[in-house]
């Protein structure tokens, strides 16, 4: 087991723990670890919870008026996971997900999927980027109407006809070195502390509600 | 239009679950290599598509893309969503671990099923124009209705919230039909082959 798949499965078993069993305590357990440990990045974290909370919230609102614990209960729950996965994976650029994959042998295909997928998605952010900055040089202004849609639509099928290309070049220029379906990585075998300690909470929690299921 | 985790109940989960792992495991065995890239494009798309803000009066929507994914990449529209859900759960929090098979089966199966709709016969003699905004509408019209039907049905407390999510993303379905409706002729302008499948 290697230090991203410990990650993915952290967050996998909190994230079910707390969405399917009756909301306890115990749960704060493991998201205090994983907030002591990106202590310099909570405000950060927090700010992200806040602007993630829109969707929750409105949901929220409409169970509020019907059933006041529910809601409660609800808010909650989404909230606990969502800060126990923002925080698990507030450095991660995507690689360490691709390499946990990987690491739970995923088809070999899909794993390629998710290396170009996570390539094309820095190269497009910076197509788009460049395309608004073009757009912006040139007077546009995004309003309410066809011709904002019609620039949208002509964007979107720009840069898309220009990833394909990019992604066919990066297809040959791996078919050149032997590609098959297959990509190899290097993974990391050192596994913090914490990372295990978490691991053991979140395991011994979730050992507790299965017994207390069962009983 | 994504289901966080801890807002439906185990049972929907595992049962919405189970039939997005059976249609995935299906793209994922039917990809061929060659189509590796496609997808993958198809995936980023979709991914960077939620951070872009369409204007709409004093509001602002964003795109998935659906409609134009499905009919690009028909069943392996279940890898390249499965792949940007993924992403957008860990690194952005949008949706969540739990809930990603529900979310992948709300974005995956219109793309799916406008596929087919595409490639029905009489569509083929619908005006092109026509038939482009349709497939971005009814992309979006698809999950909506998803979206809509899972919450109503698994808890009582959220019927309010799905009428309203559906009536609020008709205006997003309109939008999604008109960008994609100008994407696709862009594209049979510049790039046919790749509307010829």
């Amino acid at each position: 087991m290697n230090k991203e798949l410990i990650s993915l499965v952290n967050a996998f078993l909190f994230s079910i723990l707390v969405a399917f069993s009756p909301l306890s305590f115990l749960f704060l357990i493991p998201l205090s670890i994983i907030l002591f440990v990106q202590k310099e990045h909570l405000l950060k974290i927090f700010r992200k919870l806040v602007f993630l909370n829109f969707f929750i919230v409105v949901l929220v609102l409409f169970v509020f008026f019907q059933d006041k614990t529910e809601a409660l209960e609800l808010f909650f729950r989404t909230n606990m996971i969502l800060l126990f996965n923002i925080s698990i994976f507030y450095k991660s650029k995507g690689y360490d997900i691709v390499r946990a994959l990987d690491a739970l042998k995923v088809p070999s295909k899909l794993v390629s999927v998710f290396y170009f997928t996570l390539t094309l998605i820095d190269y497009l952010m910076l197509d788009f980027k460049k395309a608004k900055d073009s757009l912006k040089a040139r007077g546009f202004n995004a309003n309410t109407s066809m011709f904002t849609y019609q620039t949208y639509g002509n964007v979107f099928a720009m840069i898309f006809i220009k990833a394909l290309k990019k992604s066919e070049d990066m297809k040959y220029s791996m078919n050149a070195r032997g590609f098959e379906n297959r990509i190899y990585f290097l993974n990391s075998y050192k596994i913090d502390l914490h990372e295990k300690i978490l691991l053991g909470v979140i395991v011994l929690i979730l050992l507790k509600v299965v017994y207390e299921l069962f009983s | 239009m994504h289901i966080s985790d801890g807002v439906l109940g185990i049972e929907p989960t595992i049962i919405i679950s189970a039939i997005s792992a059976i249609a995935l495991i299906k793209a994922v065995k039917e990809l061929k290599n060659e189509e590796i890239s496609l997808t993958a494009v198809a995936s980023a798309m979709f991914f960077i598509a939620s951070f872009i803000h369409i204007p709409f009066g004093v509001t602002q929507i964003h795109l998935i893309l659906l409609g134009v994914i499905g009919i690009l990449i028909s069943w392996s529209s279940f890898v390249a969503i499965f792949v940007a859900l993924l992403l957008q759960a860990l690194l952005l929090g949008y949706g969540g671990i739990t809930s990603l098979g529900v979310n992948l089966f709300i974005m995956a199966a219109p793309a799916v099923i406008v596929y087919y709709f595409y490639n029905l016969s009489f569509i083929k003699r619908v005006n092109e124009k026509v038939k482009f905004f349709l497939v971005g509408f009814l992309g979006t019209f698809f999950a909506t209705l998803f979206l809509t039907l899972i919450l109503y049905f698994s808890k009582d407390e959220y019927n309010y919230a799905a009428y309203t999510i559906f009536s609020v993303n008709i205006v997003t379905m309109i939008i999604e039909g008109l960008v994609s409706m100008f994407l696709l002729l862009f594209i049979k302008k510049v790039y046919p082959k790749l509307l010829k499948g």
